[in-house]
């Protein structure tokens, strides 16, 4: 369903010449993608085209996530078609590969204003602006979210991440610019979804996303998505987008049924120890924390250095002493060639005066 | 220090990468004409930065300009906690030997002050803008101790130039890659061109985790470099 209520009028498997011009691109591309375009003949909807046709199991991949909306209640249903980017139709090519899929636009509640450096540009609002501090957002002159209010839209993305869990999909590239946030509803929107699929996937590398215990070469399953979502809403609800401050303000975070299940799931000792999504939306809807008793690793120590605030200087400082570089004499050195000038008639005279004296 | 990030702990996967920047930028009379597209550029580059702070936490930049004597514009800083980017003004000479020396004294300062922050700390990259040949005739050495060998905090060095005369000396500087504008490219659209290109270098590094070095810039040529890294 896109952004209007308007459902997919095209079957679930299309051609390029099915959906006729193609509009602007959106978005260039990025991982397995070559760019996003828009529809002109079906507003509301954008194609996604992919590098490699076939990429991660393609046709069977596609086809199974595009009938997966009609497989589950009503509920879930309706999460997905306004709270993720789910695809309605796989695009094929002349030998049925798998060469993209249709999927649909963003809601515009998820779109605002970002003032930067006296300009202002309205853009998607990526969960890369919830991850900060409070000082940095009113120094941008952004809304400045509440504590509840970060809870919320953290709520709204976990209950997306449970779906999935729920139904054995894994997703691996939770981060900050895969949701969307709204500051109008608080809630959520995660888009490339079309990289799903049930018990593992590729695991997709983001820099300061790694799950440290799941080797990059490994695929990515149910325990990668547990901790990334844990970091991902760690870092919304503290603001804190460095990982050892941020799990050192989860120790004192006043909820501390979340913060203990955060920290649960960020240092359990064995990955398939840390507790589940859904038991993370259960406490973000404020019900208890039933720990499994589980083994953490020790918090890494807290780092010692303060972020200075850098200062700006627009002109050199000025020279203080010495030539300058251009060989231009100063003041001082002028004083004091004039005072050995002074020296040297005074000398001159006082020969002279002699002279006079003794011939005289 | 290799380019590699140094690990703060036994898990590496738990630091935050960081790619200390030092832009360096020619702001001698030579410049004079073209100080308003300079400060236009660098507003762009401050917005597009300011704009992405996935990208900015990775990449912190420090601003450096120089002429007759080289100065520290902005310290090393992501640049979200740069409210606005200042201007520069562009007189004096062009004191090569000056830049190097301040940008080695400022690895020494900045590259510590990360580490203390719990960044893991990349090796630091200097993108070098000029217009002219230096007027000081000793500068060799004050870049021979910036990319000195045995100094394991020694820059990548990349260069961008425009306007006559700096091709050769460009080549000489770089360590990873050089470029020149074509005869064609007007010097504005060249200033735009090289400060673009950084950001590109910078988005792609902050995606990959890594320095990823500028492979073409559009209205510049590459010019082979001497140095053997």
């Amino acid at each position: 369903m896109s952004a209007d209520g308007a459902t997919w009028p095209l079957p679930p498997v299309v051609s390029l010449s099915d959906l006729g011009d193609l509009g602007p691109a959106v978005a260039a591309g990025g991982g397995q993608s070559v760019g996003i375009h828009a529809l002109a003949n079906y507003p509301g909807w954008l194609l996604k085209k992919y590098k490699t046709s076939d990429a991660n199991g393609g046709v069977t991949r596609l086809d199974g996530l595009v009938a997966f909306p009609m497989t589950v209640p009503d509920d879930d249903r309706t999460l997905l078609r306004n709270h993720t980017s789910w695809p309605v139709a796989r695009l094929t090519g002349a030998a049925g590969h798998c060469l993209g899929c249709v999927i649909p636009v963003a809601p515009a509640t998820f779109r605002a204003a970002i003032p930067i450096g006296g300009e202002s540009s309205e853009r998607y609002l990526e969960v890369d602006w919830l991850a900060k501090p409070d000082d940095s957002l009113r120094s941008r002159g952004l809304p400045v979210p509440s504590p509840l209010e970060r809870r919320k839209v953290c709520r709204s993305i976990v209950a997306v991440a449970a779906l999935l869990e729920r139904h054995r999909f894994v997703y691996s590239d939770w981060s900050y610019s895969n949701a969307f946030w709204s500051t109008s509803d608080l809630s959520a929107y995660v888009i490339d979804v079309d990289g799903c699929w049930v018990t593992s996937v590729p695991n997709v590398f983001q820099p300061n996303w790694d799950d440290p215990l799941t080797p990059r070469s490994d695929r990515a399953d149910v325990y990668t998505d547990r901790y990334r979502v844990a970091l991902l809403v760690g870092r919304c609800i503290t603001g804190l987008r460095d990982r050892v401050a941020m799990l050192h303000k989860l120790v004192v975070l006043k909820d501390s049924a979340l913060g203990d299940l955060l920290l649960d799931i960020l240092l359990a000792r064995e990955r398939t120890r840390r507790p589940s999504t859904t038991a993370l939306l259960a406490v973000l809807d404020g019900l208890p924390y039933f720990r499994i008793p589980l083994e953490r690793k020790p918090l890494p120590p807290e780092p010692t250095g303060v972020v200075p605030v850098p200062t700006v200087s627009v002109r050199p400082p000025a020279v203080s002493s010495g030539p300058a570089a251009t060989g231009t004499p100063t003041p001082a050195t002028r004083v004091a060639v004039g005072v050995l000038v002074g020296v040297f008639v005074f000398i001159v005279l006082v020969l002279l005066v002699v002279i006079f004296a003794s011939s005289g | 220090m290799t380019d590699q990030p140094y690990p703060y702990h036994d898990e590496p996967a738990i630091q935050q990468n960081c790619l200390p920047t030092y832009l360096v930028i020619d702001v001698s009379s030579s410049m004079t004409p073209h100080q308003d597209a300079l400060n236009s550029a660098l507003r762009k580059l401050h917005h597009a930065l300011a704009g992405s702070p996935r990208v900015s936490e990775f990449a912190h930049i420090s601003i450096i300009a120089f002429s007759t004597q080289a100065w520290v514009v902005i310290e090393m800083t992501d640049m979200d906690y740069v409210p606005q980017m200042p201007e520069v003004r562009c007189e004096g000479a062009t004191n090569y030997g000056d830049a190097f020396r301040r940008v080695r004294e400022r690895i020494n300062i900045d590259l510590p002050a990360l580490r203390a922050q719990g960044k893991a700390v990349l090796r630091p990259a200097m993108f070098f803008l000029t217009d002219g040949v230096p007027t000081d005739r000793n500068w060799e050495k004050e870049y021979a101790s910036l990319v000195d060998r045995t100094w394991n905090r020694r820059p990548h060095v990349i260069t961008y130039g425009f306007g006559g005369g700096a091709e050769r000396v460009l080549g000489r500087i770089a360590t990873k890659a050089a470029f020149a504008a074509e005869g064609g490219t007007e010097q504005d659209e060249a200033l735009a061109a090289a400060l673009t290109s950084m950001l590109h270098s910078l988005v792609a590094s902050a995606g990959a985790g890594e320095m990823q070095f500028p492979v073409e810039v559009p209205g510049y040529r590459s010019i082979p470099f001497e140095y053997i890294d």
